[in-house]
């Protein structure tokens, strides 16, 4: 097809907007899916995604559109929404020539929506404006296509009105798509170059490879090249997503479709790579690659022993669709074998371990999340800390830097002094507020939704976002305020390791690097938590947390004085015996740190205390 | 339907006495359930079959558990006359306001009164049976009770901390929050001055629990601690014989019915034991096979219960073995705890509880079960 009807575009929207919705009526609509095979969010597959509305997996899709007598080639490429994967989406981006910005028209621009639509600004997407569920009775379009205009300056007779629920609108979209979304350009004569923007696995074909090819063509049975990770693979299968594989043998420049790679692992097939030919290739990347960079870390560990094996298993199954997942194993002395994670953000982590659980029927616990720091040794070297217990000693520190962000809120105006008290809290730095609307003056001033819409920005260390910073944003906010983050630098930060020890010996699950001004509190609370948790052993046991040397916090258990059977006599022998026996058991599944046995439930306690 | 109760006892004691071949008993004791539902008629017709199918020795301690609001000059007159020459008595406490918490009938004036009924009657064995570590318990109120009884001058006297038993009331009223959980330390301070008290009152504190005048040791509970082996008759009654632990059925009326099925034969012979065992397994609610290594574990957990301790002797004559061979880790790591330790008695090795594994006695326990 002549590249001058191929439209390559996304769908870009905060949580619960539509885009799926909107995704599912223009399949149906370009009669790609079948209305017999139709379920809700089509493109959603996996349960997590459909439950909590959000995409974790990127999807392509190729549609054919008639208009005008001529037949277009559409492909829509669905990409996650979160920040957390925001590489994979700047990736989706660069292999679209526009993109469609989706905003309820009850609810308005949520912060999501202005990271993502600067996203695509930012690639030079064309953007079409939606104002989607105008079917509500909350819809005001009026009001949010101001908003619209005053923040992107779209002009108002630019954004199409639709109801993806109800079916309305959906042809505008398609129209509008074809007519300002430019088509692709790309001479099919020059030598390959084809970005990765996903990948996926199957058993039967291996890595397959989700492309946009940019110049020059393929065809199955090239031997292909990763340029990136220079590695070489025969192309088993080409092909285009409608939406199932379907073999094509060809594609050529401006078109969207797969490469199946065989590659066992997706080590070699990243997302942001360049694929070229072997022979006659391009000797030039396209721009942007980057290797994923990992911010937060923790531990997970069966809760049971004996599922390590299967944790490993899932994991390295995980991993195939997930090029982003790290792990490595780990022992730790209180939560015994395990594996030390590496994820994009917190996000990440939180749908990877709820993967895990749900489709791999495990049971985990999770060390309190870290973010990987810099550390710089007196020697000048640096190194990266994903976990608490590899920091070097005060002594031979320089400095430690932890990586900040820059957090966009979008807030009803009544809700800002509590967001501004969170982030004081959390060593937030104010950068600038801006209203977004004015109060709503038919509105009702008991609503939120009667307030003045504010946007503000704060720099933050990420470590203070990864432990109860959402759910503190929606509490204060009842709900209505929206974040977004965006990693910016690191920083030099007055921080320091703090170790709880228990007779004297470190329980590595429970050390935590933090700042020092909130050191104290955490070193007490954690020590007094602990004194409840412990049982009493046959020995004082003295709890402690300690900034290096210094102890900063203790707690005493006194020594249990009695345990015994007060009677036993002949009738009493054989049930005792097993009541001792189920003890002995019990006391088998203890952890021991230093002599001080410890149950499981006392550390998951606090572990989950910290989230 | 006593009278029915009483003469299945009687064929169950003649047909346990055939099968085990009719050794010597040297203790036999009346207790479980509520002693007061037995006459001493019936308890004298017992000792009768007892002594009739066995061979009952001369000295043999003969002990009968009774409440105190039980205790008539008659009564204790007609069981020493059968036979009883020791009477164990639940006394619990002297404040009757726990006397109430208990649930007990008795009040603390019917405990002096029958005590001294039993001492006039001329009965020279007599143990209290007491609890301490009740909810709000204090231990002033534990020390007058100590007082008390080292004052009436008894032979024996067992002090028991209150365990909540699963099922029980108390238990389940801590367990809603409605009574406070008694606390461990306060229970330790109140054993810790029973312990004194009665050592200086003259009792020798020979097994956890249990304390009594030089000689005055309960034989037939030793037997217990000793492992040694015992026959229980009657409902909800326990047994042990070498290499097996069994429990009668708990309902008196199918104790009754299960025992009517047994044939009245001559069960002198060997062989006829698997002839009737159907009809003798009806009686048995519950049985455990006892293999050498579970002998060698009861033995370790009931006999450190004893201040005496375990014979080192003793465990290599009974299991060919030596303890430090099986238990030698346990042993050792118990010592270096300060819970147990081990002395030297001429040629002899004793293995006991030490002063603080006495209170910790399970965590020893846990080690050789």
């Amino acid at each position: 097809m002549d590249t001058e009807n191929i439209r390559n575009f996304c769908i870009i929207a905060h949580i619960d907007h539509g885009k799926s919705t909107l995704a599912d009526r223009i399949l149906e609509t370009t009669g790609t899916v079948d209305p017999r095979n139709m379920t809700a969010q089509f493109l959603d597959q996996m349960d997590l995604e459909k439950e909590r509305g959000i995409t974790i997996k990127g999807k392509a899709v190729r549609m054919t559109f008639h208009e005008n007598g001529e037949v277009y080639q559409l492909n829509l490429i669905d990409t996650p929404g979160h920040v957390d994967f925001g590489y994979e989406v700047s990736r989706a981006l660069a292999a679209c020539e526009g993109a469609i910005l989706v905003v309820d028209a009850s609810q308005g621009i949520q912060a999501q929506t202005l990271a993502n639509a600067y996203l695509a600004l930012g690639h030079d997407l064309m953007i079409l404006p939606v104002l989607n569920k105008i079917d509500l009775p909350f819809a005001d379009p009026e009001r949010i296509g101001s908003e619209m205009v005053q923040l992107f300056g779209f002009d108002s007779d630019e954004i199409v009105l639709t109801s993806a629920k109800e079916g309305i609108g959906i042809s505008d979209v398609l129209s509008s798509i074809v007519k300002n979304i430019p088509p692709p350009k790309g001479d099919p004569k020059e030598p390959l170059k084809a970005l990765i923007f996903d990948s996926s696995y199957d058993p039967y074909k291996g890595v397959i490879a989700y492309v946009r090819i940019f110049q020059g063509s393929i065809a199955s049975g090239t031997r292909i090249k990763m340029m990136g990770s220079n590695s070489e693979v025969d192309a088993i299968e080409v092909g285009v997503f409608r939406p199932n594989l379907e073999d094509t043998g060809m594609l050529t420049a401006g078109e969207v479709g797969y490469i199946a790679t065989g590659l066992k692992t997706v080590r070699e097939c990243r997302v942001g790579d360049t694929i070229t030919t072997s022979s006659n290739g391009s000797y030039e990347e396209l721009p942007g690659y980057n290797p994923q960079k990992l911010v937060v870390f923790a531990g997970l560990y069966p809760s049971e022993g004996e599922s390590y094996q299967s944790l490993r298993e899932a994991l390295e199954k995980l991993q195939l669709n997930d090029a982003a997942l790290s792990f490595e194993p780990e022992n730790s002395q209180a939560l015994g074998f395990g594996f030390r994670c590496g994820f994009l953000g917190p996000l990440h982590m939180e749908i990877v371990q709820e993967r895990l659980e749900r489709e791999y029927n495990l049971e985990l616990i999770a060390t309190s999340p870290s973010v990987a720091y810099k550390a710089i040794a007196q020697n000048g070297e640096e190194l990266t800390i994903a976990n608490p217990s590899e920091m070097p000693h005060p002594g031979q520190l320089n400095k430690i830097l932890e990586p900040w962000l820059l957090a966009t809120i979008i807030t009803p105006s009544r809700y800002i002094g509590s967001i501004m008290e969170l982030m004081t809290n959390k060593r937030g730095n104010y950068k600038r507020i801006e209203y977004l609307t004015q109060v709503n003056a038919q509105g009702d001033s008991s609503d939120p939704a009667y307030d003045a819409r504010v946007l503000l920005e704060f720099e933050l260390p990420l470590a203070e976002l990864i432990i109860d910073f959402y759910d503190q944003i929606k509490t204060r906010s009842q709900g209505y305020a929206s974040l977004d983050y965006d990693m910016i630098d690191y920083k030099e930060g007055a921080l320091v390791k703090l170790d709880v020890m228990l007779n004297g010996k470190v329980v590595d699950a429970l050390s935590f690097i933090v700042h020092k001004d909130k050191s104290y509190a955490l070193g007490r609370n954690l020590v007094n938590k602990l004194k409840d948790v412990i049982p009493r052993q046959m020995f004082e046991v003295a709890i402690q947390a300690a900034l290096g040397s210094r102890i900063i916090a203790r707690e005493t258990i006194r020594p249990l004085r009695k345990n015994v059977l007060a009677k036993c006599y002949g009738g009493d022998i054989t049930r005792k015996r097993k009541l001792l026996e189920k003890q002995a058991e019990g006391k088998k599944r203890l952890k021991t740190v230093g002599q001080v046995e410890v149950p499981q439930e006392a550390f998951l306690a606090l572990l989950n205390n910290q989230k | 339907m006593i009278d029915e109760y009483v003469e299945s006892l009687q064929k169950e004691i003649y047909v346990w006495s055939k099968i085990v071949k009719n050794p010597k008993v040297k203790t036999v004791f009346f207790g479980g359930g509520t002693p007061s539902y037995i006459k001493a008629n019936d308890i004298s017709l017992l000792l009768k079959t007892i002594s009739q199918s066995f061979m009952l020795d001369e000295s043999a301690e003969i002990t009968a558990e009774i409440n105190p609001d039980d205790v008539t000059f008659n009564k204790i007159y007609e069981l020493m006359d059968s036979g009883i020459n020791r009477v164990s008595m639940g006394v619990q406490s002297l404040d009757d306001r726990f006397l109430k918490l208990l649930g007990r009938r008795h009040n603390s004036k019917d405990v002096i009164t029958a005590y001294e009924v039993i001492r006039n009657a001329g009965l020279n064995n007599i143990n209290l049976d007491l609890i301490y570590g009740l909810p709000y318990q204090k231990i002033n109120i534990w020390e007058n009770t100590v007082n008390k009884i080292i004052d009436l001058n008894p032979e024996h006297v067992s002090g028991y901390c209150l365990t909540l038993e699963p099922g029980t009331f108390l238990r389940h009223q801590v367990e809603i929050g409605v009574r406070k959980k008694p606390d461990d330390d306060l229970a330790a301070d109140m054993y810790r001055l029973l312990c004194e008290k009665l050592n200086s009152a003259g009792y020798l504190n020979y097994e956890i629990s249990n304390w009594a005048k030089k000689g005055k040791q309960s034989l037939h509970n030793l037997c217990y601690w000793k492992n040694n082996i015992y026959l229980g008759f009657g409902a909800g009654a326990h047994s042990h014989l070498p290499g097996l632990r069994y429990e009668n059925v708990s309902s008196p009326v199918k104790y009754i019915n299960s025992i009517k099925n047994i044939e009245d034969n001559n069960y002198s012979d060997a062989d006829d034991l698997t002839n009737f065992r159907d009809q003798i397994l009806g009686v048995i609610k519950d049985f455990e096979l006892n293999d050498k290594q579970m002998q060698m574990s009861d033995t370790m957990i009931l006999g450190l219960r004893l201040t005496e301790g375990i014979y080192y002797s003793e465990f290599r004559q009974r299991f060919g073995l030596n303890l430090d061979e099986i238990y030698g880790n346990e042993i050792s790591n118990l010592k270096e705890l300060d819970l147990l330790e081990v002395y030297k008695l001429n040629e002899d090795s004793i293995l006991r509880l030490t002063e603080k594994g006495r209170l910790l006695g399970n965590e020893v326990f846990l080690k050789f079960v």
